[in-house]
């Protein structure tokens, strides 16, 4: 059984995704849940808005979705990419059902429980003035900055994943930082004016 | 909509992804001087490596595999092709099946030194044959294939003619008519031939 799990850890993303049609289709995505779903959960959590037990739920669901979907998938092509495109979808299509039928859309609500106020570097409140600050960004601008920034994906991989234009994903980016960094300018010791000169 | 960023602010991004302000180069912190202040490139920096690390946090559930889906998924051709191979297979068996057997006489099953044939043989044979027979069949419909015995043969004594003793009758005629004569009884009876008189009992 050891051996089989050796054989299984050594093969590529790609291999893996084609060992999901054979009898240890499993073992394969199962190993691909161990590389892979800490980086989808941070995703789903993020893109949920922190509702960390419907992050969890959506993990287990896109996992059971490249199992069915994965001959779909074109070996080509890397797996991360093609994975996070169904993630994306799944919250696409969560965004799309009505309010009451999901969580809280309220931005507001997030920045109540923010403790702006604490204007230090204590990296504890910095993360989690950060975590807040991704929440509230809009949803296109906080998919680009997650599977850039946390997920790591290239600028070019985004495009595809996001079905935008290279200049789009640069351009979402640009402005996503920058929200983002106006609402942590507490944390600037120097907090001098403006943060940005430019428009 | 988006707004397009110029080339400048591309620059900006990737150095503010790639470095700290002091890993920049005397152009580079030109460049980014004229946007932003050390601080806020620093802060820039910062967030975006330390959004990397956010996972790092995080706990994810096992892997719950539902049977139902799990299961080995079979391709729609895969599926055809499995069912034309069945066909395939049935009717060439089906052809087998249909073959003479006189084809097959001559084939050499097995090489072996010792060969048993295991032959069913018969002790006893029960033949049919039609005879023609006469068939006798009574009174009493019941059937025997011996004829019919005559009555010696079955024993009856046949009762001989009775002769009358017409010498020791002494009948006597007492008119003119049959109806007077005694002997009349006797005439119905009469054998003509042996001239005695048969008596019915």
């Amino acid at each position: 059984m050891s051996i089989f799990r050796k054989e299984i850890q050594s093969l590529k993303d790609e291999e893996l995704v084609k060992q999901l049609s054979t009898r240890r289709s499993n073992e394969a995505l199962t190993e691909l849940h161990a590389r892979y779903s800490k980086k989808v959960l941070g995703f789903f959590i993020y893109m949920l808005k922190e509702d960390k037990d419907k992050a969890h739920d959506f993990v287990q669901e896109l996992f059971m979705r490249i199992l069915e979907k994965h001959h779909q998938f074109n070996p080509e092509r890397k797996f991360s990419p093609w994975m996070f495109a169904i993630a994306s979808n799944l919250c696409k299509t969560e965004f799309r059902k009505p309010i009451n039928q999901r969580i809280s859309d309220d931005v507001n609500e997030l920045d109540e429980h923010a403790e702006w106020s604490e204007n230090n570097f204590d990296k504890i409140e910095f993360r989690k003035a950060l975590k807040q600050a991704i929440s509230s960004l809009e949803a296109h601008h906080r998919e680009t900055f997650i599977l850039r920034y946390m997920e790591e994906l290239s600028i070019k991989e985004i495009a595809v994943i996001t079905d935008v234009s290279d200049g789009t994903v640069k351009s979402r980016l640009f402005y996503a930082t920058k929200i983002i960094t106006e609402r942590l300018k507490e944390f600037n010791p120097s907090n001098e004016g403006s943060l940005f000169k430019m428009n | 909509m988006d707004k397009f960023i110029n080339e400048q602010e591309q620059q900006i991004l990737e150095l503010v992804e790639t470095k700290t302000f002091s890993e920049l180069s005397d152009e580079e912190r030109i460049l980014v001087l004229k946007h932003l202040t050390q601080k806020e490139f620093d802060l820039q920096h910062r967030l975006i490596h330390e959004t990397k690390s956010l996972t790092e946090e995080l706990h994810p559930k096992p892997l719950v595999l539902n049977e139902k889906k799990s299961g080995l998924v079979i391709p729609l051709y895969q599926a055809i092709i499995g069912v034309a191979a069945s066909l395939i297979i049935s009717f060439l068996l089906f052809q087998a099946k249909q073959s003479p057997i006189s084809e097959s006489k001559n084939v050499e099953l097995a090489i072996a030194d010792t060969v048993y044939i295991e032959k069913q043989v018969l002790d006893t044979v029960i033949k049919y044959e039609y005879v023609d027979r006469i068939v006798f069949v009574d009174a009493e419909n019941k059937v025997s294939e011996n004829a019919p015995k005559t009555p010696n043969q079955q024993g009856i004594t046949i009762a001989q003619p009775f002769v009358a003793p017409l010498d020791e009758l002494k009948l006597q005629n007492k008119g003119l008519t049959l109806v007077n004569d005694e002997t009349y009884s006797l005439v119905s009876e009469m054998n003509v031939e042996s001239g005695s008189y048969l008596l019915e009992k």
